[in-house]
Order: structure tokens, then C-alpha cells, then sequence
């Protein structure tokens, strides 16, 4: 038995579950759901759909290029069994997917890495926008229930900094457009750590 | 079975008189025949087009069969062919088949005609003479074709008595002059029943006898006897053994008569293997010297020995000398006639194209050799040195088959094979491992690679250097001020407001059919209300404390109301047999009837009837126990009937159909 | 709510329905991969006289696995829109299963263990051979 992986998703087919097309030409096609199976008879490109596995790779969503890849394959040569390999295997396997996890954290957070300005703006904007929903810290005031006049205050007090930071991350935006003309991209690193080192 | 190979059986033709019966006949039986002269015309006039149209159909089909049926002399076998042309003259055959064809073509001509005549026939009479001219003519014109259908069925009924010659099969061909033996002859070596007479042309037509050698069928012809004339001069008798010489490809077996008993000379017959001869060319030639009871060949005189030599000097002729009388040498004859026979069409087989044809499927691949290595096949030594099994021998191997009969001998359950005791593992001990499969939603096999360590080292190693290198390292862990951070709590507030709100909204959508109570309809309690403005950011002291007053207010009306029912009651009680007055005076202390009783918050406050109705014209307490007792007795028939009321005339369903129609399937019928 | 719009939605796309079933599914992108290369894509678009396939199976668009009835037909169709969008989806490699298994972190290993010797004695043998009828068919080209 084996976990199976959506042919259009690339989610995880466990045994008895979900559904398997056999194309005339005796390739199987194997689905996680019914999403997915009707996703295929309607011929769609799994690279053009947002949310496929296969769209976040082509995309630059997900981590492509790293050694931890290096582990998982399927292995189309049998090897005989010896219990050592595979007591060594079972805690390689949480090890790697330790490392794994770690990396994917890291390539997200350079991914993500940019659009801090842009957070910040868009935080102050709702500030402005919706004072009226934002009700004090404890500990802010004196008072365990702040009345009606100490809470206008420190609304105020919100709002004069949302302002602030709005003009500040304005100012952030306007700089990176000026600096570059050309939409960088954040996903290939520039130097110094490469998410893809060669083991061998 | 067809009479002759290569012509197909011939249906009977009939005489043309026949033939006009037959046509006419069917045309009666297969069309309408009611017809009346006040008939629609367009109707009569289709009635008689159809006779007519009918008569020629039917003619066409049976000429045409006559046509189709007959063989086209050109399309045959050589050999049938001018048998054919001999038996029958070519050209008065086609003559014959010639004047049929005419004849369906005229036939079908008037028919036309007719058929355009009678579209414009106006009467039934009129109608009824064209058909009649039509049928009529048709007649004359099948009359005229007697002479063609009487020598047409003449050549079928010979036709179907012509032997089998199937031309292409190995053939023995027997000729000579008349009353050399060659009918004797055939009839020895085969079982046909050729008639033998002692006079020439006994034999006037071709005969086929059937025999066997070497496992092959062979066909024997006998011919009639030929005169050495020219072929011109030749008879009819004569020219099927010419035709039979010519085109069928055979051995020839020429037959002498050495007596002379026959009538003819020697020479004579020296000569007509001659003047015959050019027919013998590509064929096994053996001369037959018949009668040796009587002369043999060694016994001749000299003259006629040289004219037998003349023929024996062309060295393709095989001399065979039998006797059909004695029956010496038949069977030799026949054995060298089969086999000079077989040996040409294996000969002529070898000369032709299509020998390559078998030859190259055939091919045997010698490969070469390249040194002189000695190469032997490869046995391992396992196998070489394997004790052949022997099921006598106490000391054999012990087989799988033998421990399954042992197990259920001793009746200790079902054997089962153990697939996992031969295998080839590192450590014996391994064979019954429970092999994992999967491990965190992943594929343990997946993972299961030889050099597994040394990747996981660089792997690890690799890490390190990075954790060295500060790839990890978080640039976000900088302290934030207090106001940074009311910032980002009250930015993370909105967002998290707004998604709920967002959530509700959505959800509304799901109650798009159902009855929604409007919100000014909605029950909501005091807590709740101020429970949600507290949440939204505002003060609802004001409000609570209003709602406390009028909550106080409300109680103390209630109190005194109560107070004054239970102070009105015990009035009641007190003095049951007060006069009126006083319950008048009371009133008068009320609001007056009509108008609700209203407290001073502005509720209306329940009013308890001042009298028991029940009572009322009942003097004692004992004529209303009777009352309620004549009631209940009143009620009781409605209430075994389960009536409502008394104004219930419900008659329930005594034989519900839900319960006692349909099939039987929910229980039984008292209890579905 | 009701339906909004009638017109402007098929964009050359028609019965989807039809083409949704698995019962005769079209050939996919990948299978079509396979036919474009030179000689497969010879041999279908020279095939034999087939009475069972339209136009019996003379005139056959290889990208779009389809069969026209004449001649004419074909040549519009290699001028319609359907057919330059399938140039144009044809124009990426297929989308295949290996594919969908790396999208997942699943990799393909087809290496021989053990044998690496063997292996790479035949590959030397091949490629030797190979090297040796490529320098033959330069003789033949140069004489």
C-alpha cells in the first residue's frame, strides 16, 4: 500500500480514499477528491490554477530548489530490506521534515519579507477608517472599565499614530517605486544564503 | 455437385409455348384482378399498367436467368471451353443466347411502349386492348424464340451429363486408335463402368474414372478412338480426345496394339502417334503396348519394330508393355505413368516463381563461428549436484506438500504457505519484521535509501553552516514601544472585527427562504442589550437605570393589585349571601366598564371575572353536582367517539386505504 | 438572481458537457506530446483509408487529435482560434503525474544499486556503438 498523491492538487491520496482514472493508454490518474477529478475532466492545467501545489511551484509560492528534497523519491529500484536502514530511515524522515519545515518558514518569511510598508499602510487606513471598533488595552488606563471620554481619548491617541505611521510607509512605498523601476522579485535570494545548496 | 467442374447446374429451360403459360399464368395469379369500368381512370388505367409492367418483369427475370445461368465459353477452362465448342458449335450457342437477349430487350421495349400508351387510355375498355396488344405481342415475340429454347435446353440436358473433368488436377490421358484396350484398361485400374465392346467407337464420348496412389487422387480419362486424318476431317467423337489431348495437362498414355486384332496396322498406328505427337509436347509421354497375351515386343517382326523404334527414338517416351486380358502389367503401367506424371509437375513446380516463394520462408540461420573457444552451457553447481526426487527414497527432500498432508493428518488446521521463510536477508532473524508503511503522511519507502546516512550528515552539516551564517535568524525580534503596539493591537481588533462582521453576513445568506423575525420583533433582554453596547465601545448606564425604575414601578402596581383581588375575594367569601348593593358600590370604586384597567406604567392588568358563571340559576351546591353529573352522562358517547365537540359530525374513515390497499410489504395489514 | 449573461461566455468553447466525459475522452496534452514527435506525427497524418473515421481518416489535425472531413475543412480549422489556442497550450511541456509528484516533494529515483559497473560497461558499449554508426553515416554522407 501506498499514500498516492492528486494527480491535480498533488494532496495526499490514502489507501480507500478517493477516486482513480485509467486512461486508455493504462496511465492511472489519482484524485483526492471530486473537485479535482472534475477539475480533470474539464482538461484544466493544474499550472494555471490557483490552488494547486502545481501553480504555488510554478509560481515561486513554494520552496523549489532545496537538499531536502534530496530524500523523498520515488524509488523505482527495490532494495532488499535491512532493519537497521530502516530504523536509521524513520528518524531521518523526522529530522529531514524538521529541517524542512524550518526552511519553508524561512523561504516564507523572505517571501513575505517586502510587503511591510505596504501592511503598514494598509493597517493605518482601517485605523482611520474604523476607530469606533477599537476599544482600549487592558492596562491602558486606570480604570477596569474605562468611560466614555477616557476611551475618546486614547482613540484619539490611536488615530494621530496611525496617521504617522500612514505617512511613514507612503513615504517607504514611494522610495522602493522610485528606486526600482522594475518589480523585483523576492523569491530568487540575492547572494548570501541560497535556500538551494548542493549536498554533493 | 456440380455435374462438371467448372459449370454450375442449369435450371430446366422450357419450351417457348411452356414459357408463355408459365408468364402469363403468374401474371394472372400475382396482380389484381377486379376491376370496374366506374372505377376512378387513373385507377384503371395503373390496374393495367401493372399487368403489363408485371408480364415483362417476370419475362425479364426468366430470360435473364437463362442468360446468367448458361456458361460464357470464354470465361471457361481452354479445355471446357472447346469441348464445348466441339460438342455444341460455338457460334450456334451464341447465336441461341444471342436471340434470347434480343428477345428480353424487345420484350421489355413493348412494355414501354404500352405503358406510355396506356397512360393516356380514357376507358377501361380501351385500357383493357392495349394490355391485351401488349401481352399479345410480348407472346409472339417469346414464340418466335422456339427454335433457340429447344436447342438451349438440349445442350443443358447434355451439359448436365458431361463427366467431371476438373481440368487442373493430375491427370492420366488415354488415347490410341479404336479398340486398342484403352477402355479394358481404364476399367481395371479404376471403378468406372466404361462399356467395352468389340467394335471401333465403342467409346464416343469422354469418360473419368477416379483412383488412388500414394495418397493422391488421381483422375483417369478415357478418350475415343482417333483415325490418323486431318484434323479437319476429324468427327466430332475424334475431336473430344483432340481437345482433351490439347489443353489438359496430363501424362499421355498412347496405346498400341501390336496384334493388329484392333483392324490397324502397326504403321498405321506408328504414324498416328506421330501426326499426334506435337499435342504431347510438355508431357510425361508413355507408350502402352496393350495385348502382350498375345504379341510381345521382343516377339515383333523387324519392319514393324522399326516403326515402333521411330517412336522410341525420342528417349522422353517411357515403353510399358500390360495385357488387360491377363492383367500383367497394369499396375505397372499406371505406377510409371503416376510417377513420371508426379515427377513434370514437381519439374515444372521448380521452374516456376512461385518455388521462391515457399523457399524463403524457409531459412535456417548456422552462425559462424568466430574463434575455436569452446563454449558450453552454463549449469550452476546447485543444480548439477540436486539428488533427483524420489518418492521411495526415506532419505528425499521435504516438500511443501508433504507438510500440508502432515498438518492435516494430525488434523491440526489449514495449512498455509509461508511465503516469507525463503527469503534473503542480512539477518535471519529480519524475515518476520513487520515492515512499516507509512509515517506522517509519508511513504516510509520512500525515504528507504542505502546511503541514507551519509545524506542526512550533509544535510545536517549543511544546516549548521546556515544557522552559522544567521539564515535564520529572525530581523522582527527588535523591541516594539507601547505605541507600536496599541497600533498593531488596534489594527489587529478592526481586522478581526471585520471579519467577523464579514462572517455574519455571509451566514445571512443561508436564510435566504426562511422566516426571519425583524429585529424590532426580536426578543432581546435588558443583559444582552447592554452586554453588546458595552462590546461596541458605549456607556448603557443610562439605560439601565431607567429600566430599573420602571421595573420597580411595574412591581409595586402588581403588588397592589394583588393586594386588592385577594381584599376583594375575601369580601366574596366573607358575605355569600350579601345583597347585591354592596358588590355595586365596589364597582363603582373601578373605572367604568368598557375602558382596560390601566396602571399607571400603562400595562393592562388582568381582570377575574367578579361571579362564577358556572353558578349562575343554580340555587344549591347540590343542583350543580347534578348538572355536572347529567353532563359528563351526556358526554360520554362523543367521548368514546373521540369527538371534538358536539358540533363534531366527523365520520373517520372506517376502512382506511392507505392501510388495506397496495401490496403487503410494511407488516401486517392490522399493524402498518 | 437568474442567469446573467447568454452571449460572449463560449469562446470557441463548446459542449463542455460532452467533452467532460470520461466514457470518450479526447486525447490529453501529454498524449499529443508523444504524436507531434516527426515520426509519429508522419505516420498520423499519413494514415491508411479508414471507413470508420471521419473523412476516412485523411485529413487529421495532430495537435488538436481530431479528424476532418475534407481537406478544406482542415485547412480552416488550422486557421481557427481553437487551434492556435491549442499551438499555444502545446507551446509548455504537459502537465504528467511526475510532474504532480514533484509539486509535492516527491522525487524519482531510478538508480541501480549495486550493478553501477554493469551499467556503466553497457552505457560505454552503447555509446561506442552509437559513436561508431555516427561516424559511419558521416562517411556515407561525405562519399
Amino acid at each position: 500500500m501506498r499514500i498516492e498523491k492528486c494527480y491535480f492538487c498533488s494532496a495526499n491520496v490514502y489507501p480507500g480514499h478517493g477516486t482513480m482514472f485509467v486512461r486508455n493508454d493504462a496511465k492511472c490518474f489519482r484524485f483526492c477528491s471530486s473537485k479535482c477529478h472534475k477539475n480533470f475532466k474539464m482538461k484544466r492545467n493544474p499550472r494555471k490554477v490557483r490552488w494547486t501545489k502545481a501553480f504555488r511551484r510554478a509560481n515561486g509560492k513554494e520552496m523549489v530548489v532545496d537538499s531536502t528534497f534530496e530524500f523523498e523519491k520515488r524509488r523505482n529500484v527495490p532494495v532488499r530490506y535491512d532493519r537497521e536502514l530502516v530504523a536509521t530511515t524513520l528518524k531521518a524522515m523526522e529530522r529531514v521534515a524538521e529541517i524542512k519545515a524550518k526552511r519553508e518558514k524561512a523561504f516564507w518569511k523572505n517571501r513575505m519579507s517586502g510587503n511591510a510598508a505596504k501592511n503598514a499602510r494598509d493597517a493605518a487606513l482601517n485605523i482611520e477608517k474604523h476607530i469606533e471598533l477599537v476599544q482600549p488595552r487592558s492596562g491602558t488606563t486606570a480604570a477596569a472599565v474605562p468611560n466614555l471620554e477616557e476611551k475618546e481619548k486614547i482613540r484619539e491617541k490611536i488615530k494621530v499614530r496611525a496617521a504617522g505611521r500612514k505617512a511613514m510607509a507612503l513615504q517607504q512605498l514611494e522610495g522602493t517605486n522610485k528606486s526600482k523601476t522594475k518589480k523585483e522579485s523576492r523569491l530568487i535570494p540575492s547572494g548570501g544564503a541560497s535556500m538551494g545548496m548542493n549536498v554533493d | 455437385m456440380s455435374s462438371v467442374a467448372g459449370l454450375q447446374r442449369i435450371a430446366p429451360v422450357p419450351t417457348s409455348s411452356d414459357f408463355i403459360d408459365i408468364v402469363l399464368n403468374a401474371t394472372m395469379r400475382k396482380t389484381p384482378t377486379v376491376i370496374h369500368k366506374n372505377f376512378k381512370i387513373s385507377r384503371i388505367r395503373n390496374f393495367y399498367m401493372r399487368k403489363v409492367k408485371f408480364t415483362q418483369d417476370t419475362f425479364d427475370e426468366k430470360l435473364g436467368k437463362i442468360i446468367s445461368e448458361f456458361p460464357v465459353l470464354d470465361n471457361l477452362h481452354p479445355f471446357l471451353s472447346s469441348l464445348l465448342n466441339v460438342l455444341y458449335d460455338k457460334n450456334h450457342y451464341k447465336l441461341a443466347l444471342g436471340q434470347i437477349n434480343t428477345a428480353r430487350h424487345l420484350i421489355s421495349q413493348v412494355s414501354k411502349d404500352y405503358n406510355r400508351l396506356l397512360k393516356f387510355g380514357d376507358s377501361l375498355y380501351r385500357c383493357k386492348q392495349l394490355k391485351k396488344a401488349a401481352l399479345g405481342r410480348m407472346a409472339t415475340i417469346m414464340r418466335r424464340q422456339k427454335d433457340p429454347l429447344a436447342y438451349l435446353e438440349q445442350v443443358r440436358q447434355h451439359i448436365s451429363r458431361l463427366p467431371a473433368i476438373d481440368p487442373n488436377t493430375r491427370t492420366l490421358l488415354i488415347c490410341g486408335y479404336p479398340n486398342v484396350g484403352k477402355s479394358s484398361f481404364v476399367n481395371k485400374i479404376t471403378r468406372a463402368d466404361v462399356d467395352v465392346q468389340p467394335y471401333a467407337f465403342t467409346t464416343k464420348s469422354l469418360f473419368v474414372g477416379h483412383m488412388d496412389y500414394k495418397y493422391l487422387r488421381w483422375q483417369v480419362i478415357d478418350t475415343p478412338g482417333v483415325l490418323d486424318h486431318p484434323l479437319e476431317e476429324m468427327n466430332t467423337i475424334e475431336m473430344q480426345s483432340i481437345t482433351a489431348l490439347a489443353h489438359l495437362r496430363s501424362a499421355v498414355l498412347y496405346f498400341m496394339d501390336l496384334s493388329e486384332q484392333c483392324g490397324y496396322t502397326i504403321e498405321a498406328q506408328c504414324k498416328l502417334f506421330h501426326s499426334i505427337k506435337p499435342l504431347f509436347t510438355n508431357k510425361p509421354t508413355i507408350l502402352v503396348i496393350n495385348k502382350i497375351d498375345i504379341v510381345r515386343l521382343a516377339d515383333l517382326s523387324p519392319e514393324n519394330r522399326a516403326f515402333v523404334d521411330t517412336i522410341l527414338s525420342d528417349k522422353s517416351v517411357i515403353v510399358v508393355e500390360a495385357s488387360t486380358y491377363s492383367e500383367e502389367g497394369v499396375m505397372d503401367v499406371r505406377n510409371v505413368a503416376c510417377d513420371a506424371l508426379l515427377a513434370h509437375r514437381v519439374e515444372q513446380k521448380l521452374k516456376g516463381n512461385r518455388i521462391e516463394l515457399v523457399a524463403n520462408k524457409i531459412h535456417v540461420a548456422v552462425p559462424q563461428k568466430r574463434d575455436d573457444l569452446e563454449r558450453k552451457p552454463f549449469i550452476p553447481d546447485t543444480v548439477k549436484h540436486k539428488v533427483k526426487y524420489d518418492k521411495e527414497d526415506p532419505n528425499r527432500r521435504r516438500l511443501q506438500r508433504d507438510e500440508e498432508q502432515e498438518m492435516e493428518l494430525s488434523g491440526m488446521g489449514i495449512y498455509s504457505a509461508d511465503t516469507k521463510k525463503d527469503y534473503i536477508l542480512a539477518d535471519d532473524s529480519w524475515k518476520y519484521d513487520k515492515i512499516p508503511e507509512f509515517l506522517n503522511g509519508k511513504n516510509i519507502a520512500d525515504f528507504i535509501d542505502p546511503d541514507i546516512a551519509e545524506k542526512l550528515d550533509a544535510l545536517e552539516r549543511e544546516e549548521e553552516a546556515l544557522e552559522a551564517q544567521g539564515f535564520y535568524e529572525s530581523d522582527e525580534s527588535e523591541m516594539l514601544d507601547s505605541d507600536e503596539e496599541e497600533f498593531r493591537d488596534a489594527a489587529a481588533q478592526i481586522e478581526k472585527k471585520k471579519a467577523s462582521i464579514k462572517k455574519i453576513s455571509q451566514e445571512k445568506n443561508h436564510l435566504q427562504n426562511r422566516p426571519i423575525i425583524p429585529r424590532k420583533k426580536k426578543h432581546v433582554t435588558l443583559s444582552e442589550f447592554t452586554t453588546g453596547m458595552r462590546k461596541s465601545g458605549h456607556d448603557p448606564l443610562v439605560l439601565e437605570k431607567r429600566a430599573a425604575r420602571l421595573m420597580e414601578k411595574k412591581k409595586e402596581a402588581w403588588e397592589a393589585a394583588e393586594a386588592r383581588d385577594a381584599a376583594a375575594e375575601a369580601a366574596v367569601e366573607g358575605d355569600m349571601d350579601v345583597d347585591m348593593d354592596e358588590g355595586v358600590v365596589e364597582d363603582s370604586s373601578r373605572p367604568s366598564k368598557g375602558k382596560p384597567i390601566r396602571t399607571k406604567s400603562g400595562m393592562a392588568v388582568s381582570r377575574a371575572p367578579r361571579s362564577n358563571r358556572q353558578m349562575a340559576g343554580l340555587a344549591t351546591i347540590g343542583q350543580s353536582d347534578k348538572a355536572n353529573e347529567l353532563r359528563d352522562f351526556a358526554q360520554r358517547l362523543p367521548n368514546r367517539l373521540a369527538k371534538a365537540s358536539e358540533s363534531d359530525r366527523h365520520v373517520p374513515i372506517t376502512r382506511p386505504k392507505w392501510m388495506l390497499a397496495g401490496k403487503r410489504k410494511g407488516g401486517k395489514t392490522d399493524r402498518r | 438572481m437568474g442567469r446573467l449573461r447568454r452571449s460572449r461566455t463560449h469562446h470557441a468553447r463548446r459542449d463542455v458537457h460532452r467533452l467532460a466525459r470520461t466514457r470518450v475522452r479526447v486525447k490529453d496534452l501529454d498524449q499529443i506530446e508523444i504524436d507531434l514527435r516527426p515520426g509519429n506525427r508522419a505516420k498520423l497524418e499519413r494514415q491508411e483509408i479508414d471507413e470508420d473515421k471521419p473523412g476516412l481518416g485523411q485529413h487529421y489535425c495532430v495537435e488538436c487529435a481530431k479528424y476532418c472531413e475534407t481537406d478544406l475543412a482542415l485547412r480552416n480549422h488550422t486557421k481557427s482560434k481553437v487551434h492556435k489556442r491549442r499551438l499555444k497550450e502545446l507551446r509548455d511541456p504537459a502537465y504528467t503525474l511526475t510532474e504532480a509528484e514533484k509539486a509535492a516533494g516527491l522525487g524519482q529515483d531510478n538508480r541501480q544499486r549495486g550493478v553501477e559497473e554493469v551499467v556503466k560497461r553497457f552505457e560505454g558499449m552503447n555509446n561506442e556503438a552509437s559513436s561508431n554508426t555516427q561516424e559511419g553515416q558521416k562517411e556515407a554522407t561525405t562519399a
